[in-house]
């Protein structure tokens, strides 16, 4: 989809980490690609991956299966960032 | 004086069902419950929000869905179409005027617009359909199998038959309301003053895995029902 920049995708993916985490935006702001999050982050454990996930299907417009989802994609940022951008231009 | 709140018992169909009340007369709103984890992390807000509605000499009422909060009735025997028609039973009970819903509580207010029910106003926030609460429920429970160490596929908690019970997030749900849940749409807004929310107000409590309360989010949901019912 032309129309969804990487910014955008940027944006919605910290837009979304502070919805679910509960996480200042202050905090999410300073996020870069090398940002550690799952074991990093308190506020996520399991449970949250579930919401965020779902919640990422729902503002991304993408469909994410379950055997996608492994312990590298919320390692960090980066990851994270790369996964959703490649999900959205598939 | 924030508005006292009260309880009374009132058989829903399948049995006696709990319903919270604030405040008294016309106009009375009914909130509609939102379904399973998410009214346990939006129930207290809620509460702080019919307090606040009370306050601005509005009365609501909050019904327990029968099988879920302090419901006597056994939830694998509940029907979607039960939840519906129960809470066109509160409402009659109670003498609601106005129907309101947040996220999957949205999917019970269909029954507030038909030839059958008197028609109730109906408000919404951030509605949501039915399948994304299911796979919202299975991802959470394949999370716990993981963490507790079982291997699990989304296929082991699809239903297989209607009268078969199913282990979901803390849930033993039938088959039969897992499909229902799954096949559930929002009907858009028909009624002339009918009212969907845009925009946010306040933070989303309901995608949190540790909500807490909201006061921003309590009183900015009184002033759009007051604004809302008085208009």
């Amino acid at each position: 989809m032309a129309d969804i920049d990487s910014h955008h995708i940027d944006a919605q993916l910290r837009s979304l980490l502070c919805d679910v985490l509960g996480l200042e935006e202050t905090q999410v702001a300073d996020f870069d690609s090398t940002t550690e999050l799952f074991g990093a982050l308190p506020e996520l454990d399991s449970m949250a991956v579930a919401g965020l996930l779902t919640e990422m299907e729902d503002r991304l417009h993408i469909t994410i299966d379950d055997d996608e989802v492994d312990g590298e994609l919320f390692a960090t940022y980066g990851n994270l960032l790369a996964f959703a951008e490649g999900k959205v231009r598939a | 004086m924030s508005g006292a709140l009260h309880y009374i018992l009132r058989d829903c169909g399948l049995g006696r069902e709990q319903i919270l009340c604030a405040g008294e007369g016309e106009p009375c709103l009914l909130i509609l419950p939102p379904l399973f984890d998410e009214m346990h992390k939006l129930r207290r807000t809620l509460v702080m929000a019919m307090r606040a509605l009370a306050d601005r000499g509005i009365a609501s009422i909050l019904p327990d869905l029968p099988g879920l909060n302090e419901s006597q009735t056994p939830l694998s025997q509940c029907h979607l179409s039960d939840w519906r028609s129960a809470m066109r039973i509160a409402a009659d009970e109670c003498g609601a005027t106005h129907v309101a819903g947040i996220r999957s509580a949205c999917l019970l207010d269909e029954g507030f617009f038909d030839d059958e029910f008197r028609h109730l106003p109906r408000w919404r926030y951030a509605p949501m359909v039915g399948a994304r609460l299911t796979t919202q429920m299975i991802r959470a429970q394949m999370a716990g199998d993981k963490a507790a160490g079982r291997a699990s596929k989304r296929e082991d908690y699809e239903p297989v038959e209607d009268h078969a019970s199913i282990q979901l997030s803390g849930y033993t749900i039938s088959g039969a309301i897992m499909t229902q849940l799954t096949a559930a749409t929002i009907a858009p807004l028909s009624g002339k003053h009918d009212h969907l929310v845009e925009g946010s107000l306040g933070p989303a409590l309901w995608l949190r895995a540790e909500p807490g309360e909201s006061a921003e989010l309590a009183q900015a949901l009184a002033d759009s029902w007051a604004k809302w019912m008085t208009q």
